[in-house]
């Protein structure tokens, strides 16, 4: 017995305490044992494309489109202001949850792209071809670009963070200029447009390319009016081939059917899971069509009618104008105030196919080549070759059924054309509100949409659409300005 | 009560008084130790037994009784003792040359005895043997007819007045040998016989017998004109527990050194509720329970001596029968359900560091030590007990919402404004809803909501015990049933427990044990304290207009509010019947195992080697039919979903222990090494299903479609050498020095292991010459430990970067998408530093005991989710920074101001605890944490207390000419009327965030508790008192109704609320907005209130059977009736239900004080019957 209990004692003093207590995550993977193979990485760049589905699903429209003159909301006294609602009508507080969760998931993108950029050159990785190093890395400056390109428009100058870094560096991180900011995006697509093209071999439906960096660095260029390279880009893209219209606008947005014939580049959503899936209809159905419009009468959409059509859109559209059925439904019932009306609503974005709740699978739209094509004529334009840069205006014109051709314009009235044109092509697609600060017309359109939205709507409040320049730059949420302890824009 | 402390206060300083205002108190016990010595000659071969005998009590730390003459005179050799034996041996060697033998009558005590017969029959039973675990056996059963000598006592003169004759019995009726009769204010006297009889001469009527035995309470009898007494003594429970469990052990009570607590059973075994931490309620200086939720089954939050943790938590760990068991608040289920109260023989806990350090990394929030019952020795005794009562809540507490009219104008209020606003124009009656055009005929409150949720709920507890032990083996097992229906109609918790321990000599040095206690727990529940949206949530703010039920009397299962073209309100699912439909249920088994040898391989090295085991299986099954809707979400048919998860736990752990206690001379030594492993691993699944088509059939089958899925695998383990030595000389000075080193799967390799060391002493003054025979000063330590210990509550995998999963979809193409989690390699334990003095005074013989502690704890390394820049791509990271101190005071004041047939014992303890954050993170920035409406609502800063309440501070409400200043800071979008806050940072703006400052201090100025028992012959009368003075609560709920947008029901205050310039109200009370969303409902200084609380939590009333009724039956030994009151009464300023509820969503440690919609507390009534056989 003695010498059973000694020996049985001295098992365990000598057991291999350090496995014992090596103890790993058995249902999640850790970092200890991670990068390995191409494998690993793909996972990473995958992950890249996440925070911005994520943000284009809930925030990005309340704050690109519903914003804008394009987009009100269904008046629903209940559910009717809280953050959206206040958004649309112009009056933007640095409280704002459409703020704060837009740029936690903006530096969310940033950071995994970031993490990614950051591992890829470790030594002794398998890679089974070397493009799937350039795709990975093309995809995390890409998205990295995107997602500063998306905060540069709505605040202006943000810390700049191209590394990942811990909670005692980010302190010290302050603000960018808008002008440091832009050229890093530049240098990001640049560089993605690079390794894109040494990854052809691996180009997947659905990835960013190489014509999709080009595609945006065309439009970076153009928003910073460095319209001779803006010029060369966007020609490169038309010049590549790879993308055309799609003859029938309609076919764009087919969740049945996704095009990326036309679409360069497109946030994709799935039905497969909740996480996947988008549900803009269910957000921009009239909250009082219960199943009408989106065809699944089990869900409740009592917090929805967002992204409604507002007039000075559905009047955007001139007769004739194919995208105008397509992009507006109007469906016939009770409104808010138990008046029966036909209710304009956004119709771009289609119910389930087949899940049976509120999983759509529609994409959103970033970069179509029609863009392209009216980012070229306007970037011709600008450059002063208007009569060259009609064509292009033409082409789009020509395939929403406007087949009148276009003649006599001067650049001033191109410009204008151009500006409408887009307001139509690409309503709900989270593109006015920047066009309109690019533009330089956001204060003289937003203060007119103002005017004619308050004699409608006689209840908005007067503070409603007080539209000043400074305002166009959005407020940074207060979390930031207390832990990061970066300045505030002006006026907030 | 206005001043609820008063009472207390004013207690407080009665006690000393009524001590000192009782006659007769320095009367005190009449040991025999007090008894006058006669001289005698002693030579150098010879010494005077009673001399002898004294130095064995001494040493020994036992009471020999023996009555002056028999040992007077009598020499014995000088060198018969030997210390290094045990008292028995010394005993026997002192008294073989003497016509004496001792008895033991009990652990500890002993009787001097002359008696030939009973020597010759029972001599070998007096040499008793000890078991292996070191405790006596006294098989020693008195014979018949042997009568002790009850001739008086020497040098009495006899007077022959009168004889009285008498006999003294324990409670339950059994006789009393050996109990010193002594006449008042003399040292005449006797002892009780084997039958427990007496016979004495007294001198006259007025003659007061004072009866006394060690482990009784002292009573004392007038004499009158009886010549026959009957006399009961009551055991005290104070001297009988000598013995205190500590960590790894058992420590005679005098010798400890560290600061120890002990819980009073007796005064808590009545008490009418599922676990044990809520019978601990009030009873332990330092030692905060917190009932945050009165849910059947629910968790409490304990505190011993503060929160030092920032982020890993503060609840104490506990350890049961050896077995670390849990930590850790769990609101929904407690933990410590699982085991049940009536199998607890002994709570210990452990308070400062030399006494928590032996457990290490684990020790840093206090030890709670469990030992369930044992089989005992030579006993066999079968109890049993019920109990059954009845629960209700108190109308105090109960939501004050404004009543159907007065909620009807505020509704009128909100149209008169939406309409100015739209078409500016003043109201006429047909823009109201039609059910508010006429508000005369809405009489009353309306529905009451809240009652209409509540019911008075049965709750009842069964318990069979059998303990039998013999010399060899000794066996206890007992079985259990307990239910508790919940006073908020359909929840309740159920438990069916039973428990089965042996233990059992094999042969002369092993003795093996095994022990077994499954226990099945079947709850209902449902979701409080979690939102307004909760059912009592909803019932706080619902429609006071319309009715739960429709014509047919059915319940609506959704109620539309009235609502116009200019006013909406929310409509919502009826509360009563979302909470009938929505079953949650959880029903979990656990065993608690455990199996152990112990060997002794010389009578003072023992080895113990011990396997313990926690097996656990849970399943939780939910369904939400189609038919509950939410706030304004109507329920739509062929929505149903449904939650199920399964989880097991297997936790083991293995201990070896290797004891040495030796005492050479002057010199006691107490040592211990050990080496022990534990391992967990949970492995859970959980799937959430629906739409289902229809509600008829609710399981996972009849679902679509999974449309959430997970499992979850954690895993722990934990390997650790201990050690102790306990060195005593002279039994003066003590000493301690621990040490445990700990390894953690918790922690990076290069963190792995942590070393937990600390050293205490104390000085036992009265055992000094010049205070040993001080008649007041009948105990005097003094204490100090220093130690250090830690807290590693910080998930399974913190260390550990991880890979978090997602997936993505490219075409048609999903894949896996993965990002990496910020890791922090240099994670490391939390570490308690803590440095404790303490002082244990009993004056006049234990009758007044005062226990004074005062520490200092300083936790380093805290372990934070501190909030981060979001640039860092992360909001909140785990990180190890900051240093938090606790100091505080411990008073704990026991006495028997009365003592007698009458007898009284209080224990009153109050504690000061304060807290500060001495450093954060490196900036020093101030850490936000909680959550309402998306703002926090606490603020942890450098140089305060942790989780300081933060909002706007409330300045009122602006005028018209606040509105006209443009100097005066304001709110965005600003009318009269609207709530004025201060603007704190001075940037002229009112803000969010950014002008928030601490507006209330969570943490009350002392916490106290008072424990009165009065018995008076068979009746028993006990009250416990508890509460805390100071500190606030934050009413979460006032986000809701506080809120005047219309869509809820707000608290009646409101009817004076701002409704013009020239109508401003009491001028706090904001208007109701013109603009939506509204800064009225932001976390400001009106949510904050006092916490202060005085509780009368239980009042028990009891009566004992007359033993001859009793026994009448034949089979009945002892038969207790008692009735309870449970929180028969709350003092309180506090608005809410609970003022120490808490939020379930939000983090307890860095939002502490957040209630929402908490589970009311009720009133216990219940009436319990106690058998033995």
């Amino acid at each position: 017995m003695k010498t059973l209990i000694l020996g049985l004692s001295l098992l365990i003093l000598s057991g291999c305490t350090n496995k014992f207590l090596e103890l790993y995550p058995k249902t999640t993977l850790n970092e200890g044992n991670f990068y390995q193979t191409e494998v690993e990485y793909i996972l990473l760049a995958n992950g890249t494309y996440v925070p911005m589905r994520d943000y284009e699903k809930t925030f990005h429209w309340v704050l690109a489109e519903l914003i804008s003159d394009n987009a009100s909301f269904q008046n629903n006294t209940r559910t009717g202001e809280a953050s959206r609602g206040v958004i649309d009508q112009f009056i933007l507080t640095s409280d704002n949850v459409a703020y704060s969760n837009f740029w936690n998931l903006s530096y969310n993108g940033v950071t995994r792209c970031n993490k990614l950029l950051s591992e890829l050159e470790r030594p002794n990785v398998t890679w089974s071809k070397l493009s799937y190093k350039d795709r990975c890395a093309g995809e995390a400056y890409f998205m990295r670009a995107l997602y500063y390109l998306n905060l540069v428009r709505q605040f202006g100058g943000v810390p700049l963070v191209l590394t990942p870094i811990g909670s005692q560096e980010a302190v010290n991180v302050k603000r960018g200029t808008e002008d440091e900011i832009y050229a890093s995006i530049i240098s990001d697509l640049k560089q993605a447009a690079t390794r894109f093209a040494n990854a052809r071999d691996v180009e997947e439906t659905g990835r960013a390319n190489e014509q999709a960096a080009l595609a945006l660095l065309g439009k970076v260029y153009l928003t910073r009016k460095s319209y001779a390279e803006a010029e060369t880009t966007l020609k490169s893209v038309i010049t590549a081939g790879k993308y055309s219209l799609q003859p029938n606008y309609a076919d764009l947005f087919n969740p049945a059917s996704k095009d990326y014939k036309e679409t360069i580049f497109a946030v994709q959503y799935s039905e497969n899971s909740v996480d996947l899936s988008s549900r803009f209809l269910f957000w921009f159905a009239p909250h009082t069509s219960a199943g009408a419009v989106t065809k699944r009468p089990n869900i409740n959409i009592i917090g929805a009618g967002w992204n409604q059509p507002t007039q000075d859109l559905i009047n955007a559209f001139e007769p004739g104008d194919k995208r105008k059925d397509v992009s507006i439904g109007f469906w016939t019932g009770v409104d808010w105030d138990s008046q029966t009306r036909a209710i304009p609503y956004c119709a771009k974005y289609k119910p389930p196919v087949s899940a049976p709740d509120d999983r759509c699978s529609d994409n959103l739209p970033v970069l179509r080549y029609s863009d392209v094509l009216l980012m070229y004529a306007e970037t011709l334009n600008e450059l002063g070759r208007t009569s060259e840069a009609l064509p292009f205006v033409q082409q789009v014109r020509t395939r929403a059924g406007l087949t009148n051709p276009l003649t006599g314009l001067d650049k001033t009235a191109l410009q204008t054309l151009i500006a409408k044109e887009r307001q139509v092509e690409f309503c709900f697609e989270n593109q006015r509100w920047y066009d309109l600060k690019r533009t330089g017309k956001a204060v003289e359109v937003m203060n007119a949409h103002g005017l004619r939205e308050k004699a409608q709507k006689t209840f908005l409040y007067p503070e409603a659409y007080t539209v000043t320049p400074n305002k166009l730059v959005a407020p940074v949420p207060n979390i930031e300005v207390l832990v990061n302890k970066i300045a505030q824009n002006p006026g907030y | 009560m206005k001043n609820p402390l008063q009472a207390v206060k004013i207690g407080l300083l009665l006690l000393p008084l009524s001590l000192y205002g009782q006659p007769g108190w320095s009367q005190m016990m009449a040991f025999a130790r007090q008894l006058p010595t006669q001289t005698a000659h002693t030579t150098a071969e010879t010494r005077q037994l009673r001399e002898v005998l004294q130095s064995l009590k001494s040493h020994y730390r036992v009471d020999i009784l023996f009555e002056g003459g028999l040992v007077d005179k009598v020499l014995v050799p000088a060198d018969a003792l030997d210390f290094s034996q045990r008292v028995e041996y010394n005993l026997n060697k002192v008294l073989q040359s003497t016509p004496l033998r001792y008895r033991k009558v009990k652990e500890g005590f002993y009787m001097i005895v002359s008696d030939t017969k009973l020597r010759k029959k029972n001599l070998s039973a007096v040499r008793t043997d000890s078991t292996a675990d070191g405790r006596s056996i006294a098989s020693f059963v008195l014979p018949d007819k042997v009568v002790a000598s009850n001739r008086p006592l020497a040098g009495l003169a006899i007077a022959a007045e009168q004889v009285v004759t008498g006999k003294v019995t324990d409670e339950r009726g059994e006789s009393l040998p050996g109990v010193n009769v002594v006449i008042k204010n003399t040292t005449r006297g006797t002892t009780t016989d084997a039958t427990g009889s007496f016979k004495f001469t007294v001198p006259n009527e007025a003659t007061v017998l004072v009866f006394s035995f060690v482990g009784y309470k002292t009573a004392e009898e007038v004499v009158g004109n009886r010549s026959n007494f009957t006399v009961v003594l009551t055991a005290d429970n104070k001297s009988l527990k000598e013995v205190v469990v500590v960590g790894y052990g058992t420590q005679r009570a005098q010798d400890v050194t560290g600061s120890v607590a002990t819980v009073n059973q007796t005064a808590i075994k009545d008490l009418p509720v599922s676990s044990l931490d809520q019978k601990m309620i009030g009873q332990v200086a330092g030692v905060q329970i917190q009932q945050v939720s009165g849910a059947p089954g629910a968790g409490t939050s304990v505190r011993i001596r503060g929160s030092g943790s920032l982020g890993a938590g503060n609840e104490p760990l506990y350890v049961v029968d050896g077995m670390p068991y849990s930590s850790g608040l769990n609101q929904n289920l407690n933990p410590l359900v699982f085991i049940n109260p009536n199998d607890i023989e002994s709570i210990t806990i452990l308070k400062d560091a030399s006494s928590t350090a032996i457990y290490g990394s684990r020790g840093a929030n206090g030890v709670v030590m469990i030992t369930t019952k044992q089989g005992q020795l030579n006993r066999t005794q079968v109890t049993a007990s019920v109990m059954r009562g009845v629960q209700a809540v108190p109308q105090k507490g109960r939501p004050q919402l404004m009543n159907q009219q007065e909620f009807v104008d505020l509704q009128r209020n909100k149209i008169d404004i939406a309409v100015r606003r739209a078409e500016n124009r003043a109201t006429t009656l047909a823009d109201y809803p039609v059910e508010y055009r006429n508000p005369d005929q809405l009489v009353g409150k309306g529905t009451d909501w809240y009652d209409l949720l509540l019911q008075a709920a049965p709750i009842q507890d069964y318990n069979v015990n059998i303990s039998r032990g013999s010399t060899d083996s000794r066996i206890s097992a007992s079985l259990g049933y307990f239910k508790q229906d919940g006073v908020l109609r359909y929840t309740g918790v159920e438990r069916y427990s039973a428990r089965l321990s042996m233990d059992s000599n094999l042969g002369k040095a092993f003795r093996a044990g095994v022990s077994l206690q499954p226990t099945y727990i079947n709850q209902s529940r449902t979701n409080t304290n979690t939102s307004r949206e909760d059912v009592i949530g909803v019932a706080n703010w619902a429609n006071p207009v319309l009715s739960p039920y429709d014509a047919s009397g059915n319940l609506i299962p959704y109620l539309v509010s009235p609502q116009s073209k200019y006013h909406s309100a929310w409509n919502f699912a009826n509360p009563l019947f979302s909470l009938r439909e929505t079953a949650q249920v959880q029903e979990q088994f656990q065993n608690l195992g455990n199996a152990f040898l112990e060997w002794s391989i010389l009578p003072d090295l023992k080895f113990k080697t011990s396997v313990n085991t926690i097996w656990s299986t849970s399943k939780f099954s939910q369904y939400v039919p189609s038919t509950v809707g939410g706030s304004n979400r109507p329920p739509v048919a062929g929505t149903g979903s449904s939650v199920n998860s399964n989880g097991q736990n297997f936790n083991w752990l293995v201990e070896n222990t290797l004891t040495y206690k030796k005492a050479v001379g002057d010199h006691r030594i107490d040592a211990l090494v050990g080496y022990t492993t534990q391992k967990s691993t949970t492995n859970a699944i959980n799937l959430t299903a629906g739409p289902y088509g229809n509600d008829l059939v609710q399981t996972i089958n009849a679902a679509p479609a999974i449309s959430a899925w997970g499992q979850a695998v954690d895993q722990w383990s934990i390997l650790s050498y201990l050690g102790r030595i306990n060195y005593g000389f002279k039994d003066k000075y003590l000493f301690t020095a621990t040490l445990r080193s700990d390894g953690s799967s918790r922690f990076g390799s290069n963190k792995r292991y942590a070393y937990f060391p600390s050293i205490a002493g104390a000085w036992r003054l009265s055992e000094e010459e010049f205070l040993k025979n001080n008649a007041y000063i009948s105990n005097l330590k003094l204490r100090v430990s220093y130690g250090k210990s830690g807290n590693n509550n910080i998930g399974n995998y913190s260390h550990l970067a991880s890979i978090n999963p997602g997936s993505y979809v490219f075409g048609s193409n999903q894949v896996s998408a993965s990002y990496v989690g910020l890791a922090n390699p240099n994670l490391t334990w939390e570490e308690s530093q803590q440095t404790d003095a303490g002082i244990d005074l009993e004056l006049f013989n234990g009758r007044v005991s005062l226990t004074v502690d005062a520490y200092h704890r300083i936790s380093r390394n805290m372990l934070l989710n501190d909030v981060i820049p979001a640039i860092t791509g992360y909001n909140t990271a785990v990180v190890n920074k900051g240093n938090v101190r606790n100091q505080g005071l411990e008073i704990t004041l026991g006495g028997r101001p009365i003592t007698g047939a009458l007898n009284w014992d209080i224990n009153t303890n109050v504690a000061f605890n304060r807290n500060k954050v001495l450093s954060l993170n490196d900036n020093g920035d101030r850490i936000l944490s909680g959550n309402n409406d998306n703002n926090p609502t606490n603020v942890t800063v450098v140089g305060q207390p942790i989780g300081q309440f933060f909002g706007f501070a409330l300045d009122g409400v602006y005028s018209d000419a606040d509105i006209a200043n443009p100097n005066l800071a304001k709110t965005a979008q600003v009318y009269a009327g609207n709530p004025k806050y201060r603007d704190v940072n001075g940037d002229g703006v009112v803000n969010d965030l950014l002008d928030y400052t601490i507006i209330g201090n969570p943490y009350p100025k002392f916490t106290f508790g008072m424990t009165n028992n009065l018995t008076y012959k068979r009746f028993s009368l006990g009250v416990i008192v508890t509460g805390s003075y100071g500190g606030h609560v934050m009413n979460g709920l006032r986000q809701t109704v506080d809120n005047l947008q219309g869509f809820f029901n707000v608290r009646e205050e409101w009817v004076n609320r701002w409704r013009s310039s020239d109508n401003p109200g009491t001028g706090m009370l904001y208007g109701v907005p013109k603009l939506t969303p509204s800064w009225g409902h932001r976390v400001n200084t009106m949510w904050v209130e006092d916490a202060t609380f005085l509780r009368i939590a239980n009042l028990n009333l009891g009566y004992s059977l007359p033993d001859a009724l009793v026994k009448k039956s034949g089979f009945i030994s002892g038969c207790r009736l008692y009735m309870t009151i449970q929180n028969l009464a709350m003092f309180t300023r506090y608005e809410g239900a609970n003022p120490e509820g808490q939020s379930k969503n939000i983090d307890n440690t860095l939002s502490p004080g957040f209630d929402i919609s908490s589970y009311p507390l009720a009133r216990t009534t219940s009436f319990g019957l106690n058998l033995q056989f």
